[in-house]
């Protein structure tokens, strides 16, 4: 990351970058209230057309996609940190069907939400903190670099 | 010294689909790409033009820790790292032209030009030309 600049320069933020990205934090906070593209659009100061060819072009998914990940994601550090049932969960990141919260997880994450929490749980050392394995440490994937 | 640069990483959203901008837009070649487990790979890419045992890492940015920083630095239009081009104006029409969105487009700072633009996997990244390029 280049934080020493030219002298004279100042760090150019760009406006719609910015917005931008003050869009994707709305997008992906508040996952139980309800939100529309709409209202993430007015945030980015775009039109809805604009904002979602714009915000895909930036960030690699559209505003929906950006927003239900966030939701599995939310759902994933419940399951394996939280007591609450797995019904409990998906009300609370904005699902209302139980169906299609496990069909969605499943799909995302490659497990059913009740495996999941099996499998986490099995790897959690200490309580309240998410197992590395999870969660890896930048370099520490080295670890696996195969034998030449 | 025994000590040599030949890494350099940025962090990802999507492995996949870095390795697919990475390659096919940014126009770098796939040097290694193993499995580490827990759905996540060692996946790097290299220069044709440059020097093939400097790699650079694609990352996941599944730490959270990782996210929030990448995150800042691109609410701050902050590069998270810089590549050199021969010709900025003919890479800034070529990446347009993928549907590549900039942030600053080509802009002259003294001796050198910069250009910085969305890499659709979390970060901002800077080109420059250097002088008498």
């Amino acid at each position: 990351m280049l934080f020493i600049l030219p002298p004279g320069l100042p760090v150019q933020t760009n406006a719609s970058i910015t917005r931008l990205a003050r869009a994707r934090d709305l997008l992906r906070e508040a996952c139980d209230a309800p939100l529309t593209v709409a209202d993430a659009a007015r945030e980015a100061a775009l039109s809805p057309y604009h904002f979602i060819r714009t915000f895909k072009a930036v960030f690699g998914e559209t505003p929906r996609q950006v927003r239900i990940d966030a939701r599995i994601e939310q759902a994933r550090r419940m399951l394996a940190l939280d007591a609450a049932s797995v019904t409990d969960i998906c009300n609370a990141v904005g699902f209302s069907s139980l169906g299609s919260f496990s069909h969605l997880f499943t799909r995302r994450v490659g497990v059913a939400p009740s495996a999941y929490r099996q499998n986490a749980r099995a790897l959690i050392q200490a309580p309240g903190l998410l197992p590395p394995q999870l969660y890896p440490g930048c370099l520490s994937l080295m670890a696996y670099w195969p034998a030449a | 010294m025994g000590l040599k640069i030949k890494l350099n990483s940025v962090m990802v959203e999507n492995q996949d689909k870095a390795l697919k901008f990475y390659t096919e837009v940014l126009g770098f070649a796939k040097g290694k790409d193993f499995d580490v487990g827990n759905g996540f790979r060692w996946i790097t890419v290299i220069s044709p033009e440059g020097h093939p045992d400097v790699e650079l890492a694609l990352e996941p940015n599944a730490n959270p820790a990782g996210r929030t920083f990448q995150e800042a630095l691109f609410k701050q239009g902050i590069p998270a790292t810089a590549f050199e081009v021969s010709d900025i104006e003919a890479e800034y029409r070529r990446l347009k032209a993928h549907g590549v969105v900039f942030s600053m487009e080509p802009t002259k700072m003294g001796p050198i030009s910069l250009a910085v633009f969305a890499d659709t996997c979390g970060n901002l990244i800077q080109i420059y030309q250097p002088p008498g390029a």
